[in-house]
Parts: C-alpha cells; sequence; structure tokens
C-alpha cells in the first residue's frame, strides 16, 4: 500500500513539474527593473530535442529549466565597449516569471555597475497597440535626446554558418568603419546615444542623426519603388502609420557591420523600425529588427528611446580618419591594413 | 524533476572571451588594468571620430615617451564643458584610463586630472543635453 502511495505521489509531482516546466514554452515580454536603466526584450524559449534552447532579442541566451524555476544567461556589452553577462534567475508562477538579475564579469571603471540585485519578470508577449496613437506623423517632429536603458546591447546573434566564417576574420580594429569615419550605416544611426531630428513635411520624413552627419529621408506618401535607387549605407526607406505606430521599411542598404560586435549586415537586409509615442508625446521609443537571412537565423532586435528636446543643438560631427591612419603607421600596420581592403565592409 | 540544458547554447557563453578579440575597443584596451600617467600634451586632437591626445611622459628609466590617448568623441565631451582648449599644448595633465593590450603606449581615457586638480571624466553616462 505504501509502495502504490509512493508510485502515485512520485507519479503526481512527475507530471506536476514537467506542466510547469512546458509553461515556458514560448515568447515572453522581459522587463528588468533596473533603477538607473530599465530594460525590456524579447525573450523566447523552445523545447526542442536536445532541450531547452532561449533567445533573447534574437541571440542565443544559454538557458536552464528545472520545474518550474528558470536561469538565463545573457552577454552584452557595457558603454564602454567590455563584453559581460546578464544572469537571470526567476520562478515560474501563474502565468508569470519574476526573478533577480546578477551581473557577471563588469568592469567596473565601465560603469555598468548598478545592476546587481534588480528584479526583473516576464510576461507572455502581447503586442498592443499604443496607449496613445500617433494620428499624424508630423506629431514626431522635433529633436530627440537619447535616454539610457532599454535596450539590452544584446552581443553575440543567431548567425548562419557563412557568417560565422566572415567575422573570425573580421577584425575591428582595422575593419570598423567609424574608426576611418565611413558611415557605420542605418543600424548604427538608429541605435546609438545621439540626439536626431525628425521633420515631417511635404509627403517625407527627414531624419537627421548628429552621429556621422547622417541623415535620411523616408517618404510617406505612398510611392511605388522606384526603378533604380543606388544601395548606400542608409538605404531606402518607405513609412506609414499603423495601428497608432510609425513603422519604417528599410532596403538598399550597404554592407556593413552591427554594433561593436561587428557580426555582418548583407546588402540584403531589411530592416524594420517601430516608433511610438509615449502617452504625453514627450517620449519617443523605437524598436529595430533586422531581417538578414544571409546572416542571421533568427532577426536581431534592438530598442531605444528618447526624449523631447526641442531646444537642444544638433551638433556638426567633424571626423577625420587621420589619428587612425597615423595610428596604423607608428604601429607596423598600414600594409596589414592595405591587405585586408578585399574583406573590409 | 527533469534538468534540461541545452549543452550547445552553453558553448558561445564558454567562448565569450574570444568575442572580446572582434570589437576595437576590447581588442586593443586591457579592461583589467586601467592605469595613471602622466605627462606633458604634445598635441590636441580635438576631433571625431575620438578626440587625442599625444603626451610626453618620462618612464622609470628617464626616458620620454610619446602616448597616443584618446577619449570620447568631441561632440558628447563639449556637452560636458570640455572644450577644446580645455586641455592645451604644453599643459600638463594625468590620464586614467585603459592601456594597449599590444601597444602599451596608446590609452583609452576614462578621467583627465588638469593641474588645477579639476577632474574631466570621459565615460559614457547619462545623456544630459543642455545648450
Amino acid at each position: 500500500m505504501r509502495l502504490i502511495l509512493v508510485a502515485l505521489l512520485t507519479f503526481s509531482f512527475g507530471v506536476h513539474a514537467h506542466a510547469d516546466e512546458s509553461e515556458f514554452s514560448g515568447m515572453w515580454m522581459l522587463d528588468v527593473k533596473i533603477p538607473a536603466e530599465p530594460l525590456a526584450g524579447l525573450l523566447e524559449i523552445e523545447m526542442t530535442d536536445d532541450g531547452w534552447i532561449a533567445w533573447v532579442e534574437g541571440g542565443p541566451a544559454p538557458v536552464t529549466i528545472e520545474g518550474n524555476h528558470i536561469e538565463i544567461l545573457v552577454d552584452a556589452r557595457d558603454r564602454q565597449g567590455f563584453l559581460f553577462q546578464r544572469k537571470l534567475v526567476g520562478i515560474l508562477e501563474n502565468g508569470r516569471i519574476d526573478g533577480t538579475l546578477t551581473s557577471i564579469d563588469v568592469v567596473e571603471s565601465a560603469a555598468e555597475f548598478g545592476e546587481d540585485g534588480s528584479s526583473w519578470s516576464a510576461e507572455a508577449f502581447v503586442k498592443e497597440p499604443p496607449s496613445q496613437p500617433v494620428q499624424d506623423i508630423s506629431e514626431l517632429s522635433g529633436t530627440w535626446v537619447p535616454l539610457r536603458g532599454v535596450d539590452f546591447r544584446k552581443w553575440t546573434m543567431a548567425l548562419t554558418p557563412a557568417a560565422k566564417e566572415w567575422h573570425a576574420g573580421y577584425d575591428a580594429r582595422m575593419d570598423e568603419p567609424q574608426k576611418r569615419c565611413i558611415s557605420p550605416g542605418l543600424y548604427s544611426a538608429v541605435t546609438w546615444s545621439f540626439p536626431f531630428e525628425i521633420v515631417a513635411a511635404n509627403g517625407k520624413v527627414v531624419m537627421l542623426y548628429e552621429a556621422f552627419n547622417l541623415s535620411r529621408r523616408v517618404f510617406t506618401d505612398g510611392r511605388d519603388d522606384p526603378d533604380f535607387f543606388p544601395n548606400s549605407s542608409m538605404g531606402y526607406s518607405t513609412g506609414q502609420l499603423i495601428n497608432g505606430e510609425f513603422v519604417i521599411e528599410t532596403t538598399l542598404v550597404t554592407q556593413t557591420v552591427r554594433d561593436f560586435n561587428g557580426e555582418p549586415i548583407s546588402e540584403n537586409a531589411s530592416m524594420t523600425e517601430r516608433y511610438r509615442l509615449s502617452d504625453d508625446g514627450q517620449r519617443l521609443s523605437v524598436v529595430l529588427t533586422l531581417d538578414d537571412p544571409d546572416n542571421y537565423e533568427r532577426a536581431p532586435i534592438r530598442r531605444r528611446v528618447w526624449t523631447r528636446q526641442d531646444d537642444a543643438v544638433i551638433y556638426p560631427f567633424e571626423c577625420d580618419p587621420d589619428s587612425f591612419f597615423r595610428q596604423l603607421f607608428n604601429e607596423g600596420r598600414m600594409q596589414e591594413y592595405i591587405d585586408r581592403t578585399p574583406i573590409r565592409p | 524533476m527533469i534538468a534540461r540544458t541545452c549543452i550547445l547554447f552553453i558553448l558561445p557563453l564558454l567562448l565569450a572571451g574570444n568575442a572580446n578579440a572582434h570589437h576595437s575597443y576590447a581588442a586593443e584596451f586591457d579592461r583589467d588594468a586601467p592605469m595613471t600617467i602622466e605627462g606633458v600634451v604634445t598635441e590636441v586632437w580635438f576631433k571625431s571620430p575620438h578626440v587625442r591626445y599625444y603626451l610626453t611622459v618620462t618612464d622609470e628609466d628617464g626616458n620620454k615617451v610619446t602616448w597616443d590617448t584618446r577619449g570620447l568623441t568631441p561632440v558628447k565631451l563639449v556637452r560636458q564643458g570640455w572644450m577644446k582648449d580645455t586641455i592645451k599644448v604644453g599643459d600638463r595633465i594625468k590620464i586614467f584610463g585603459h592601456v594597449g593590450r599590444t601597444n602599451k603606449t596608446i590609452m583609452s581615457i576614462l578621467d583627465v586630472t588638469l593641474a588645477d586638480g579639476s577632474v574631466l571624466t570621459s565615460r559614457s553616462v547619462a545623456y544630459d543635453i543642455k545648450n
């Protein structure tokens, strides 16, 4: 009798535990409550024949799940560019995950401290329309100053084998476009911490970025795509209001790299930016998705938020690569630089 | 209780150190040993992508060595009041920062201490534009 009872209890707990684990499958919206820098991100969890796998913002994130307990590791870079890890440990209860974040291998001098012990939560991802829909594109006009936080700055993404091979040969010390004052491209323009201005008028939105004096035109008049438009670092963009968001689609970019890690972006890439305004119209946020099947098996996601500050001045960005080349010369690496020309983006 | 850990996805974590080599900053500078140098400014380069100050530093053996130091882009520094003429040729300054991994005479600036003792910071901090 006791054996039967033990067997029933074991079976009961086993079924219960398995049911708990299965509830992790799906898409979750991460909310990390760091006081000075709250973070948001998309967490995707899948069960495969090899076990649980997870992605944060489109990049692989090692995950361990035991019953209703989860542990996720998310690599990221700090503002200085140094790599570190965020460990998210949590418990799933009543359809919601709550837990604590621990920062690992953080460089104190890089000012990334202050995260340790922060609480985090995740709820099932539901795409909801903005509480304050953009009614007219002109509402976006103004000067926007970047705020801290929101973006995980996820370091690694799910590269294709070809992209991994290319990336293995990438040397940011010599190949990073901005080092020699070459436009880093739209992906960087949107995600870097510089102010920018939006001017919406006459069937287009003009976006003027402080970083590298970059600019772009986003056509909003519903025009047909031109027969020919050359590829460029900022690409060809069209935009429209969809469910209260200003959505920009961009194609015809040139080859460049994604963030400081230098993962590649191909000419065949397209990018989708979804802009929202806060209820009071004073904050602008974007979710940027990079769709580039040549290089990524899952689309990388970045997030930014800005505050309206129309009296802010956007400064000219005078870039001169002389000091970069001088350093290469002094270090005896000019020939190496020249030899790398064919593979440099 | 069944624990399922995806070994395949642990691998990128184990290789994380190698990923550093691909980023210019992490590849160029030693994150673990920030240090201070003191010297006289011989050249000011107040342009993007990064300001640079060339510095003559006297080493432990009495040799004069030229250091190539760099900070944030000027548009970020000027918003803190760090202008082109804040540091001039001939100034004696101290710089605290990350030293190059292979080139031991380059430095990424975190802070600069001027002759009058005031400290300038070249760290990416919370944005607070007040023009």
